[in-house]
């Protein structure tokens, strides 16, 4: 009890806490809506291309993390719109566009002057390094995103789920996608500082694949989410502060051992009663 | 009044000058049921997006005598596969309120909506099952209740019978023969089963990229007319439909 409370009173570690959750509870909620897109790779690709807008931002002297945002919105516009241009398959194209981003990211850190410290920071994340006014940034980045998705989850979910039904009852396609995207992108910008670039698909994908094993409904997967992502970050965050290991790693390894024990549960949830907990369970 | 009037209908897909469709002209009176038929690739689905507005066209469509463009609530439309995913947790009562997004209503009349489309396609009372827990039968007809949630005059259905079985399909067309009889809904229908076009349809169009002929089915469904629409003749046998 009082290590926790010896730990809780370092200021790095205040606002690694405060940050991170802000951080989880957004990933989450869009991870809701990527995982339901069956969009993981698409996610990530966004991701690892922020990398080049992060090179250009400091090349140009503007902030970095608005200059990963201009750049992760600017793919994720163009990407669809690429497929239907050129007729390449999306898997395709973000095969290309990934490594691509992510190598044009890296040529441009190289060309700036002088050692670049920062360049691991958003590879990785940095969460303990991150200033109060870092965390003020993310806060209001959560705000946004949170605004946005109450005003439209639905609208989001249909357009998602059914685009032709969307369109069937008077939503405009392109409107929700332009605006799914640019929630992406600015849950992707306020995550890089936690878990970086390589690895904000862990806080994206996992805690909506641990829920989706349970949840009875589309509103308790979107409850329940945010919630399993704010106990991976501070479980993460708690270990990585105990073992000295880079925060970033600790949240994405963490995480990934919650989904391995949700699954190991479920299975033997299954052997025990001969029903599954949730979504599985098909109709007899 | 006719429901829906089709005029000179071409659909040509971008990077391509081939039309996929072309010169399409028909018209479908309200209170019946149209099937359209022809072989795979004979851009049935086409014509189906593109008289629903889904596709960009060239020619004219309308909806009970007005441009399809301020209709789209008054057409419920069940699409030829519907991918969702069926380990998404989602109830249907939530599937179905999705469907309502764009409407007025309070809260609690649009639960009654959802219940009596329910009841109307035979799935009652089932609002807090989830997706993932319905058989394929079922499902198509949940499909139907989305179609029906704002009470269409018109419905276009897409291969509905895509994924279920025969049992299923009965109960399915069943309840498409009594929206039609009972309701005077207008029904627009994509089908490879024969055996329905013959006992359900009051019309036929025949569609290989451009429109064969149309008309009743027993006009229609005639060994020339499917050895031109799939190059193999088919022997009909006519027997009396029995009703139930």
């Amino acid at each position: 009890m009082t290590n926790l409370v010896e730990f809780l009173s370092y200021p790095f570690v205040q606002r690694a806490l405060i940050g991170g959750i802000a951080v989880a509870v957004v990933a989450g909620l869009m991870g809701v809506f990527t995982t339901m897109r069956q969009a993981s790779f698409f996610g990530d690709a966004i991701a690892h291309s922020s990398l080049a807008g992060v090179a250009l931002g400091l090349l140009l002297g503007v902030n970095p993390l608005l200059a990963a945002f201009v750049y992760a919105v600017g793919v994720a516009l163009i990407l669809p719109r690429l497929r239907t241009k050129t007729g390449f398959s999306f898997d395709n194209l973000l095969g290309i566009f990934l490594p691509m981003s992510m190598g044009l990211g890296v040529v441009l850190f190289a060309s700036l002057p002088g050692y670049q410290p920062e360049l691991l920071g958003f590879l990785f994340g940095s969460v303990l390094a991150m200033s109060w006014v870092d965390v003020l940034l993310l806060l209001v980045l959560a705000i946004i995103i949170i605004i946005g998705l109450h005003l439209w989850w639905l609208k989001l979910t249909l357009v998602s789920i059914d685009p032709d039904y969307a369109q069937m009852v008077g939503l405009s396609t392109r409107v929700y996608e332009t605006i799914y995207h640019i929630l992406l992108a600015l849950t992707i910008v306020a995550g890089v500082r936690l878990v970086g670039i390589v690895l904000m698909n862990a806080l994206l994908i996992i805690p909506a694949s641990i829920v989706k094993l349970y949840a009875r409904s589309f509103k308790s997967l979107l409850l329940f989410t945010p919630l399993i992502g704010v106990i991976c970050v501070t479980t993460g965050l708690v270990f990585s502060v105990q073992t000295n290991a880079p925060s970033g790693a600790m949240i994405a390894v963490v995480s990934g051992g919650f989904f391995g024990l949700a699954v190991i549960f479920q299975k033997l949830w299954f052997l025990i009663t001969g029903y599954l907990p949730a979504s599985t369970k098909e109709a007899k | 009044m006719s429901a829906v009037k089709v005029e000179n209908l071409s659909v040509t897909y971008p990077g391509s000058n081939q039309p996929v469709i072309e010169d399409i002209s028909f018209e479908i009176k309200t209170g019946t049921m149209v099937v359209i038929v022809g072989p795979n690739g004979s851009g049935k689905s086409t014509l189906i997006k593109a008289i629903l507005g889904l596709l960009p066209y060239q020619g004219k469509v309308e909806w009970f005598g007005v441009d399809r463009n301020k209709k789209h609530l008054e057409i419920g439309y069940v699409a030829q596969r519907f991918a969702i995913d069926r380990s998404l947790p989602m109830t249907i009562a939530e599937f179905l309120r999705m469907a309502l997004v764009t409407c007025v209503h309070k809260t609690h009349e649009k639960g009654a909506m959802i219940a009596e489309a329910l009841n109307r396609v035979g799935l009652p009372g089932l609002e807090h099952r989830m997706l993932s827990q319905l058989s394929g039968g079922q499902l198509q007809r949940l499909l139907l209740a989305r179609a029906l949630v704002h009470q269409p005059k018109l419905i276009v259905l897409d291969e509905p019978e895509a994924g279920v079985d025969a049992g299923g399909e009965q109960v399915f067309y069943k309840l498409l023969e009594k929206l039609v009889k009972q309701d005077h809904t207008t029904i627009v229908m994509v089908s490879h089963e024969l055996g329905v076009v013959r006992s359900f349809a009051d019309m036929v169009l025949c569609i290989n990229h451009s429109m064969i002929c149309q008309g009743r089915p027993d006009q229609v469904l005639t060994s020339e007319v499917f050895e031109q629409l799939y190059g193999t003749k088919i022997k009909f046998y006519h027997h009396h439909h029995q009703e139930h």
